[in-house]
């Protein structure tokens, strides 16, 4: 499963902002390589699910005090975060489970057994994220790029290895 | 006669016993949100026990209580939303992870978890360990 998830992370959709000639090109070849993999059956209806998903618990939660506890709305910047930060992900591992936090951003978690990834994304880029292996606990903070944060690849990796 | 009357209420106030509350004694947070848990897979995600913006997690104690007395209090004294389950635990987990538990005067049963720390990533490392030491109770 390592192996697969490093090879699959050279078909993750990057956002370089490059602005050369050849950047431009390859972006466009990568987003092009995107598409065709967003039409498959496999690749694209996992990603149709995810956003589908995302957006029907952007509705439940763009209200105010949407939880009775006071949480805050989730906002068109969360959505957008979220939205970039998937994108990031290699496409082979499994779609996470999505949830909200009472600070109004999107949680996505991945659960294998009792072990487990969360990962919390804001609208400003930032990833704090927890995670469970056996006995092993960690978590910390990280910002989004143009790409995944490595630690938490790497936490995913070890959480599907 | 005025100030010998507010010296007495104020050392009775003193001397009045804190509610306590027992290691072993139930707790019980209220979920508002199917986003919470997981029907298939039976568990509370750690989400439903973040703190809100006053950095509480409210909960219930509903130790000697029927099941049917908790959704009742949940519908009377909660959180004012659908109520799709609960998360039960035991009050000996909000010490377990180094947070307190503050009991409010009304509604009774009513209690704060407080003490949550200012990084993010340190309350989902908490919230991760009570909720791994939760369990899941649909609503019928």
């Amino acid at each position: 499963m390592t192996t697969a998830l490093a090879l699959d992370a050279a078909f993750s959709p990057h956002t370089d902002r490059g602005v050369s000639e050849d950047a431009l090109t390859m972006r466009r070849r990568i987003s092009e390589l995107y598409d065709d993999m967003a039409v498959t059956q496999t690749v694209g209806q996992r990603l149709y699910e995810i956003y589908n998903a995302l957006w029907e618990n952007y509705n439940e939660c763009s209200i105010e005090n949407w939880d009775g506890y006071g949480a805050e709305s989730v906002t068109e910047a969360d959505l957008d975060a979220a939205f970039r930060f998937l994108r990031t992900l290699p496409t082979s591992i499994p779609s996470p489970e999505i949830s909200f936090d009472p600070d109004g951003e999107f949680a996505f978690e991945w659960y294998r057994g009792n072990d487990l990834l969360s990962a919390s994304i804001g609208r400003l880029g930032r990833i704090s994220y927890a995670a469970r292996f056996g006995h092993r606990k960690v978590h910390g903070t990280e910002y989004l790029g143009d790409e995944a944060p490595h630690v938490i690849i790497t936490n995913l990796e070890r959480l599907f290895s | 006669m005025k100030l010998l009357t507010s010296l007495l209420r104020i050392l009775r106030g003193c001397f009045r016993k804190t509610p306590t509350v027992h290691q072993d004694e139930p707790l019980a947070r209220f979920l508002t949100s199917k986003t919470q848990f997981s029907i298939r897979d039976n568990y509370v995600k750690l989400g439903a026990f973040l703190p809100n913006k006053n950095n509480e997690t409210s909960v219930f104690r509903v130790a000697d209580l029927s099941e049917q007395s908790i959704w009742d209090i949940g519908d009377k004294d909660g959180p004012r939303r659908t109520i799709y389950g609960r998360a039960d635990f035991g009050a000996r987990c909000v010490e377990t992870v180094k947070l307190r538990l503050v009991l409010d005067k009304s509604p009774s049963r009513h209690g704060n978890i407080v003490g949550w720390p200012a990084d993010k990533d340190e309350q989902k490392a908490y919230a991760r360990d009570i909720a791994n030491m939760s369990q899941l109770k649909i609503r019928p």
